[in-house]
Parts: C-alpha cells; structure tokens; sequence
C-alpha cells in the first residue's frame, strides 16, 4: 500500500480500477477496414503525412528562430522522415496487405522503428531518441484523430485514470460512466483541468509528483479529490473504511437532493443568493437541477480556444440563448467577456513574441481593449442576447479605473450602434466588473462608483496577492484562500461595495468550499457563485447557520496571522455548525 | 544537417537507385531511416553502389557527402 498526497481539485472519493496512462498514452487500438476502404485508407494516410510534414516545417522555422538552427534541424529531420520511401512503403504495405486503419498503421510502423533503432545498440543511437519517434508518431496521429484523442475517449471499463497531465480537452472527453475518478502527477489546484474536474464533477487530485512507476493498470487505487489522497494497492481494511466514507458521501448528496427546492436562507431568515459558475451552455442544467438562482459567471471562453478563427456573433449570441432558455426567467445570466490567459491561449490574438510572464502581460481585458474589433463583436451579442433575458455583462481582470472607463465607453459606443441598426437590447444592462486584481481591490471604493456590481475572483486574486502561480506545484502551498491577506482584501471589497450599494459577490473557487461558507457570509456577502456540483453542500452550511454566528466566525478568522490557522479554525467550527457533513469519521 | 538525412535528401535529387552496403547489410540510399539503422559510425567502412541513367555524376557527389566527416552520428 502507498499513500500519496497531491492537490485536492475536485471533491469525492471513487475507488476502483487504475486505467495508468504513460507518456505515449494508450495505445490505438489495432482495428482492419474492408477491402473497398483500403484506397481511402491510403489517401487519409497521406493527407495526415503532409499535414504533420507542415507542422514539423513550421516548428523548425519557429525553433530555429528562437533556439537557433542546431535546434530547428532536429525537427527538420522530423520532416524528412515524412517523405522517407523506406517509411512511407512499410505504412502503405501495412495498409495495403494487411488492412489496417491509418492510425494503428502508423502506431505499428514507428513502433517498429523504434525497435529497430534500439536493437544497433546506444551509442549508434545518439542522435535520435524513441522520443523524437513517438513525437512524429503523435504529430501523425493528431491530424488522423483530429479532437477524437482516442485515449480517454475510448475507456472500456469503469477505471480511475491516472496520468502525468491531461489537458482540458482531454478532461472534457473523459466518460463519466466510464471514469470514476482521475490522479495525475502535474497540475495545480485551479489549472483548467480541475475546472473541468469540477464541472464534471470527477473526484480529482493533481500535483501528486512521480508515481506512474509504482502502479498498473488494473491495480486497485483510491482517489479521494476531497483531502487530495492517493492510494494505491489499499490494505483491505483501508479500503473497506473508504467504501464507508463513500457511500456515506452518496447518500449525503441524496439527502441534498431533498433540500434543492428548500430556500437558501440562514436560521435568522437572511437569504443568500447561490448562483452557479459555468463554461459550457449543458452546464446551465446542473445548476438548474441544484436549485441555483442564476448564472454567477458564465465563462465565455469555450467559444475561442481550440480553433483557427474568431466566432462569429451569431455563434456568440446561439450560445448565449441557450442558457436564457434553461435557466428561464427571473434568473440573472452574467456573461463575463473574454478572460483568455496565458496558459488557455490558442488562436491568432496572442502577443507577436512569448511574454516573459504571461500571466502579468497582454491577457483577458488587456486584450480586449487592443483588439477592439475583437471585443465589440462580443459586446453586440451580449447586448443582443439582453433582449431574451436577465443578461449582465462583467469585465475580468480589471487593475484601474481608466481600463474600466475604457470599457464602459466601448460599450456604449456598441450601443449606439445597436440602436441605429434598429437592433433590441436591454439600454439599462447591468454592468459589473472582476475584483482579481490586487489594485482593484485597494480601489474598490472607486471602481464601485462606476459599476452596479463586483465579482470578486478569487483564484487570480489570491494567485496575485500571494505572487504565487496557481499551477506550479512547487508553490501551490503559498496559494491559499485562507491567507489574512486575501481575507483583508475580501472585506476591503465587501466594505466598499456596501457604502456605494453596489452588488458583491464572489465567484471563485472559494465560494464552492463549504469551509470557507461562515466566513464569507460573515464578512457581510449575500450572493455567492459557484461550480454548480458544490451548490448543495454550501446551501446545506448556509441553512445551517446564523449571520451572527458567521460574523462571530468571520471576526475571530481575522486575528489569525496564517493561512493554515485560519483554515484550521474554519474546519472546527464547520463541525460543529454541520457535523455530519464535515465528519461522519472521515476527519 | 543530420548526416543520415543529408545523404538521403542528396541521393534522392538523382533518378538513379541508390544503395549502401555495410557488410552484409544494405540500404536504401534514398531513405534516412535505412541509412540510419545501418548504424554506420565515423569510420565504418561502406560500400557505395549506384545504377542509372545519372550514376556518373551521382556517384562522386555521394561518396564525398559519406566520406566528409561529421561529429553526429548518424
């Protein structure tokens, strides 16, 4: 048995089969066509061949002009290897003579290379690397699969996946019939994929450090994505005592089901308006079957990544009217505007040279406002979309009132013209903006002046203030919404937003964690917004509790001096206000 | 250049068919891959044969581009 410790990213506990999946991934699957697909077998071959030769042109011209043309060579010979005959006729006679499909082809033909290398020894070998192999291997793949990483998407029997990374789009395939649960050695605790985790609502742990050597697929692991716990191979003992906690989960999140329709109102009568975070159009229904008051933020950067041109404002506004129509009327739909980050870009709107840092350059409103054709077509179609229902629109990554100014005027200016294309929209919209930056918190009595609400988002504050990146795990552990901090910029925010009377809510991470429930409703927050699959738990501590036993909570949590004290208190005092929610012996 | 590839890319600007023997062992002149796994090292002695059309003028560009030194293997 070994028990390892990673990121909690997703809460629940899952045990079943390890499905490990090693840097080559799962291997393609050996499948046959029939004899009258074979020619077109071929044609799918060479197309993908001349695809991945492109790819590994550009890269070289792009290595070479970074790293010089040492570097670039390596790929150029990736290259060359597309137009080998010697390649090519082993590809085409494993098509040909034995009808398999392109992809396991392909797999079949660089496997063998690969053995092939190996077998004249290591020092004949220097110059190229099984890696380099598997990289055109992959390169080839990619424009056979195209989005269909068939990996994960193909997962056979229910299995716990365990990987050194998944990217976003491979968390979004993964089958929740199929995947119990998933582990992975990288990663960190609001990385997209634990996004996606969320949304999914797939226990998870990332950041676990190696481990793919210590375990096989078929192996027992335990996953449980609420205390960030990985086991592999359990004693039967430990086992039998995470079946119990796990099925004691089930039948809690039974027993919320129950209180879905029950108003999210504390024991004194104060309502707290609970609103889901979502990414995805489909997701507006889990927040509806939770019982959700709106949407808190819809996140809108789906409708960018992972293609070559911008959506059309149609796309746009399709999209937006989906949502309208699930969540129906009298429930508020904020649409934040384009939030692209260093580590979610794709497409052409990315700064000309690499950034040194990212994540403090030319992203999400900064982008916006250079790329204004960009930003106004999304602008229409969140004022288009106002006409259908309660549309709000919110700006991200606000760090002055100039920048904010600037998008209140661009605004308008769409507006104008909405009105003389005869256009309808709703001229009153509410317009809110994004407290994540540090400066915008300190400026928070200022920025209220100009807007009718604020969204504090936690992850990018708390990622700022601590000047630790979210994603790397070395510094995860300074990156915590407990810190006094946070907490102080939080109350600075809620403060400022209560004199102006302008809306405050919080739509980070933190506002989905049951722990951190009394505080925030103690540092005077009525609306919160969240991951729609955490909506029952915070709903089952907020009927649970008191405003002034929250303010009691929230003022005691301020004289602490860490984060680690003040999460530490929050955990004593959530047992003793639920129970049987923070306990049942799982702590 | 990779040395197995340059010799591949050379050999493949002339129609004639190109083959390296190592021994017992041959290949393909045309193809980096055949060339590589002939693990030839700085020093291996070779045997260059050409046959077409373009062979005369082939077969002295090749055998200087297999004979130049290189400190990559190939």
């Amino acid at each position: 048995m070994i028990t390892l410790r990673g990121i909690p990213v997703s809460p629940g506990v899952a045990i079943g089969p390890a499905l490990v999946l090693d840097a080559e991934g799962v291997r393609v699957p050996q499948r046959r066509v029939k004899p009258a697909e074979v020619a077109g077998e071929v044609v799918r071959l060479h197309t993908a061949l001349a695809a991945a030769a492109f790819d590994a042109t550009q890269t070289q011209r792009d290595i070479t002009s970074r790293l010089g043309a040492k570097y670039g060579a390596i790929f150029g010979a990736h290259a060359g290897l597309f137009e080998d005959p010697s390649f090519l006729s082993d590809l085409e006679g494993l098509i040909r003579s034995e009808r398999f499909v392109a992809e396991y082809a392909v797999s079949r033909a660089v496997r063998d290379l690969v053995r092939a290398f190996e077998k004249e020894g290591e020092n004949t070998f220097l110059a190229w690397r099984s890696a380099d192999l598997y990289d055109i291997e992959n390169r080839i793949l990619k424009h056979l699969l195209g989005d269909r990483r068939e990996p994960l998407r193909d997962v056979k029997d229910p299995s716990i996946v365990l990987a050194r990374d998944l990217t976003p789009s491979e968390t979004a395939t993964l089958d929740r019939n199929k995947v119990f649960a998933f582990a992975t050695e990288h990663g960190g605790k609001t990385s997209h994929t634990a996004i996606m985790a969320n949304a999914l609502e797939l226990p998870a742990v990332v950041g676990l450090g190696s481990f793919l050597n210590d375990v096989a697929s078929g192996e027992t692991v335990i996953v449980d994505g609420s205390e960030g716990i990985v086991i592999l191979a359990p004693d039967a003992d430990v086992e039998a005592q995470f079946r119990k906690a796990r099925d004691a989960r089930l039948s809690r999140s039974g027993y919320w089901v129950v209180e879905r329709n029950l108003p999210s109102v504390t024991t004194d009568g104060v309502p707290i308006a609970l609103f889901g975070n979502i990414e995805f159009p489909d997701e507006a229904t889990a927040c509806t079957a939770r019982g959700a008051g709106g949407i808190g933020l819809y996140r809108t950067e789906f409708l960018y990544v992972g293609r070559d041109t911008d959506p059309s404002e149609e796309e746009h506004l399709r999209a937006y009217q989906r949502v309208i129509r699930e969540m129906g009327e009298g429930r508020p739909i904020v649409i934040r505007t384009l939030d692209l980050g260093a580590d979610k870009f794709v497409g052409t709107h990315g700064p000309k040279e690499p950034e040194k840092n990212p994540s403090l350059g030319v992203r999400s409103i900064r982008l916006c406002l250079r790329d204004t054709p960009l930003f106004r077509k999304q602008l229409r179609a969140i004022l288009r979309a106002s006409a259908f229902g309660d549309v709000r629109i919110m700006f991200p990554m606000i760090a002055t009132i100039p920048e904010l100014r600037k998008c209140i005027f661009l605004l308008n200016d769409v507006k104008e013209d909405l009105r003389e294309a005869g256009e309808k929209f709703n001229p009153d919209i509410p317009v809110g903006t994004m407290i994540e930056v540090p400066s915008a918190a300190i400026m928070a009595a200022e920025l209220a002046r100009e807007v009718d609400f604020f969204s504090i988002g936690t992850n990018d504050l708390i990622q700022y203030t601590l000047a630790a990146d979210r994603t790397n795990e070395h510094v995860a552990d300074l990156y915590q919404p407990g810190d006094p901090a946070v907490l102080r910029l939080i109350k600075a925010v809620v403060d400022a937003a209560r004199v102006h009377e302008t809306g405050v809510n919080v739509c980070g991470e933190m506002s989905g964690d049951p722990l951190f429930t009394p505080l925030l409703v103690g540092l005077g927050l009525r609306q919160l917004s969240l991951a729609p699959n955490n909506l029952p738990a915070v709903k089952a501590v907020i009927r649970r509790l008191s405003v002034p036993d929250a303010e009691r909570i929230a003022a005691e949590a301020m004289t602490l001096e860490s984060a680690h004290d003040v999460a530490n208190y929050l955990r004593r005092e959530r047992k003793r206000i639920h129970p049987e929610a923070a306990g049942g012996g799982e702590e | 250049m990779r040395p197995a590839m340059q010799i591949a890319r050379i050999a493949a600007r002339f129609r004639s068919s190109v083959t390296i023997r190592k021994q017992e062992r041959s290949a393909n002149g045309k193809s980096m891959v055949q060339i590589m796994t002939l693990a030839a090292a700085l020093g291996t002695e070779l045997v260059l044969e050409v046959d077409g059309e373009d062979a005369e003028s082939a077969l002295p560009v090749l055998a200087a581009a297999l004979s130049a030194p290189s400190a990559d293997a190939m």
